[in-house]
């Protein structure tokens, strides 16, 4: 399982590890698929990457599969070899952006009129989230 | 907007009030009207439920 809350930090998480028993070092073959766009698997590091977004529309869950096969030669000849595999689901959480504090960044305060004076534009006001998380 | 005198317009684009030109007298005085903001915030990915977060800011008017 990997959380990401959206408008955070670049995040590495999802270490996998794949064991034989005994240990015979056989190359491994590593698939992944349904993996998001959104998400990066590093295959050096063995795990995954989900780069800071701000992007609300991702909010929600993946479910990913990862399959690992090793290749275990039948006969010194190595000619042929029979598959083992791994495989197993994660999921992705794309939870929502966490708003600290909402707050009125432009206070509009006081607004004053002369009667028969022109056209008197004022009291602009802008609220902020913080972090800018961008709801509507 | 909670008050907003009739004498005035929301501009709601650039964010701001705008005063007509005007001769009335009859406007003289003080008025107070609320400016309230809200986003809603999903409690979680499933966004089934969610909180609102909202800033309310009291603007006075002198005429």
């Amino acid at each position: 399982m990997i959380t990401y809350n959206i408008g955070a930090p670049d995040l590495t998480d999802g270490l996998y590890v794949f064991d034989e028993d005994p240990f015979c070092n056989y190359p491994e073959t590593v698939t992944v698929t349904n993996l998001p766009t959104f998400a990066t698997h590093n295959t050096g590091s063995i795990d995954f990457t989900i780069p800071q977004t701000s992007d609300l529309n991702l909010m929600g869950e993946y479910i990913v599969t990862i399959n690992s096969q090793i290749c275990v030669p039948d006969d010194y000849t190595a000619n042929t070899c029979s598959i083992m595999q791994v495989e197993y689901d994660f999921v992705i959480y794309m939870e929502p952006c966490l708003v600290n504090s909402y707050s009125a960044s432009s206070p509009s305060g006081i607004i004053n009129y002369t009667i028969g004076a022109a056209t008197e534009t004022g009291g602009l006001y802008l609220f902020e989230e913080s972090p800018a998380c961008l709801y509507a | 907007m909670t008050g907003l005198p009739a004498f005035m317009n929301h501009n709601i684009g650039p964010a701001n009030f705008v005063i007509p030109e005007t001769s009335d007298l009859a406007l003289l005085g003080e008025y107070t009207f609320t400016v309230r903001s809200e986003i809603t915030v999903p409690d979680d990915y499933t966004m089934t439920t969610s909180t609102v977060m909202f800033v309310e800011e009291i603007v006075t008017v002198y005429v």
